[in-house]
């Protein structure tokens, strides 16, 4: 073979190969986008199925929440205020030594009527709904007040903006979870919940003084991880941020500007 | 431009992506992908040496009618290059059965080196084409594992941040690429004319340097 002939032919053998290197490059980059393009898709479907979840679990919650009220409000009230009734009338029948006793049951079984129904509100979602995220919370802060061994106070900043109610619902027992929970474990004499509107986010910081505890101890309980997948669903960031002896601070960031209704 | 002027392109390209390697050494210094360096290094090193050696007649050999030979250097280069690179995609590979096939690439390169060296070919005197051509095959199958491996994975993986894939295809243009050339050179390596089909050569070098120099700037830090 002549010398050019060889050259020829090395050259295009060459440039073959290369060309199918290059189609197998170009092969691969397409195989590897679908695949990434696959993985993304399921991802996306394996959160909103967990936000279903999350959905039909705050559902669930709010039905029983709303048949303990009713059950308060329609079972226990009555009883409470036909104990009330039968009282009074007992209240001429009674010697005058004992009447003192009488008029303080009197005013315990009132107080605790008072009590239930404002428990019996605050559950139902339909009355919490009705009444706002602040009433609810004022209404909140008021019970604490009345139980004689906490000082709570509620401050609202900014102007107010309406919400969305269903955000509004989960707001309101994201803080009622916190709130009951400062009640029960942190021995607190204080408490100071703050509402604050700025243009883009309510931020709503709600802190205890009590004996609060050790962030790396207790990092994910499940009521800690209930509390953020709930605010997940309505974008909201929760931040809970605690020292021993120091008390805890529960940061909830809702933005005000939502494309998702 | 004339062809020996040209062929300066490729040992400053290699200086290039050796010199680009080095100062982006911290994204991967921690994984086997150093070792890509270091022969990197080595392959200026031997490129240096070797035009050094050719000019000034400097470790080299002569053959009975007095024509200068500094091939060993080149010999040596490549002997110790594919076995490196071939152990750098065996880390870097999780499948076993491909790491088994590697390994067996690994064995067969030095066996047919061995082989070839002792019974077939001059060290001094004779470019390497059989070990070339069986490491180039070797190693284009061990690319392919790997890209396998990124494909099968159910990982996000962004490919094309990653040094190891531009390495991959810097190696597969060159080494594939230059296989029919290898093929070839051996019945006329030596006749005169045949000088014009280097150009190839030196053509898929300066490509392959090129794109290592484009991985080590693209790629992101390896976990």
């Amino acid at each position: 073979m002549e010398q050019s002939g060889i050259t020829t032919v090395i050259l295009i053998t060459t440039l073959t190969v290369v060309l199918l290197i290059v189609v197998i490059i170009v092969i691969f980059s397409i195989f590897q986008k679908r695949k990434v393009k696959f993985l993304f898709e399921q991802k996306e479907t394996k959160q909103r199925f967990e936000e279903e979840i999350i959905k039909a679990q705050l559902e669930t919650q709010e039905q029983t929440f709303q048949n303990i009220s009713w059950e308060l409000h329609d079972n226990v009230g009555q009883l409470l205020s036909v104990a009330k009734m039968q009282l009074n009338m007992l209240q001429p029948e009674v010697p005058k030594g004992q009447k003192s006793i009488l008029d303080e049951t009197g005013e315990i079984i009132s107080k605790s009527l008072q009590e239930i129904r404002t428990l019996s509100k605050l559950l139902n979602p339909e009355t919490v709904r009705n009444m706002g995220l602040e009433e609810a919370i004022q209404l909140e802060i008021d019970r604490f007040n009345r139980l004689n061994f906490i000082r709570a106070t509620f401050t609202i900043k900014g102007e107010s903006v309406t919400l969305n109610q269903k955000d509004e619902i989960i707001l309101f027992r994201i803080l009622q979870e916190f709130l009951s929970n400062s009640l029960k474990h942190s021995k607190a004499s204080k408490l100071d919940v703050t509402l604050t509107y700025s243009k883009a986010y309510l931020i709503i910081k709600a802190q205890d003084f009590g004996i609060g505890f050790d962030e790396k101890t207790v990092k994910n309980g499940s009521g800690l991880l209930n509390m953020k997948s709930r605010a997940k669903l309505i974008n909201t960031e929760l931040k809970l941020k605690s020292e021993k002896d120091k008390g805890v601070l529960l940061t909830l960031t809702y933005p005000l500007t939502k494309e998702n209704e | 431009m004339s062809l020996s002027t040209f062929r300066l392109f490729v040992p400053f390209s290699e200086l290039l992506a050796a010199i680009v390697g080095t100062i982006y050494f911290y994204k991967y210094k921690h994984t086997h992908l150093k070792y890509f360096l270091y022969i990197l290094w080595y392959i200026v090193l031997t490129e240096f040496t070797g035009w050094y050696a050719a000019e000034y007649s400097f470790l080299v050999f002569f053959d009975e009618e007095g024509r200068l030979y500094n091939l060993w250097m080149y010999n040596l280069m490549y002997t110790i290059f594919f076995p490196v690179v071939l152990t750098i995609y065996l880390k870097s590979i999780n499948n076993s059965v491909y790491k088994k096939w590697i390994k067996l690439f690994i064995f067969f390169y030095i066996l047919i080196s061995i082989l070839n060296w002792s019974f077939i070919q001059s060290f001094k005197y004779e470019w390497s084409e059989l070990p070339d051509v069986a490491g180039s095959l070797f190693l284009a199958i061990s690319v392919i594992f790997y890209f396998i491996e990124l494909l099968r994975s159910d990982k996000v993986i962004i490919y094309h941040r990653k040094l190891l894939f531009w390495i991959s295809i810097g190696l597969l243009i060159f080494h594939v690429g230059t296989i029919p050339f290898n093929i070839e050179i051996t019945h006329y390596a030596l006749q005169k004319s045949i000088h014009n089909l280097f150009l190839i050569l030196w053509i898929l070098a300066l490509i392959m340097y090129l794109i290592f120099t484009f991985g080590f700037i693209w790629s992101k830090k390896e976990d």
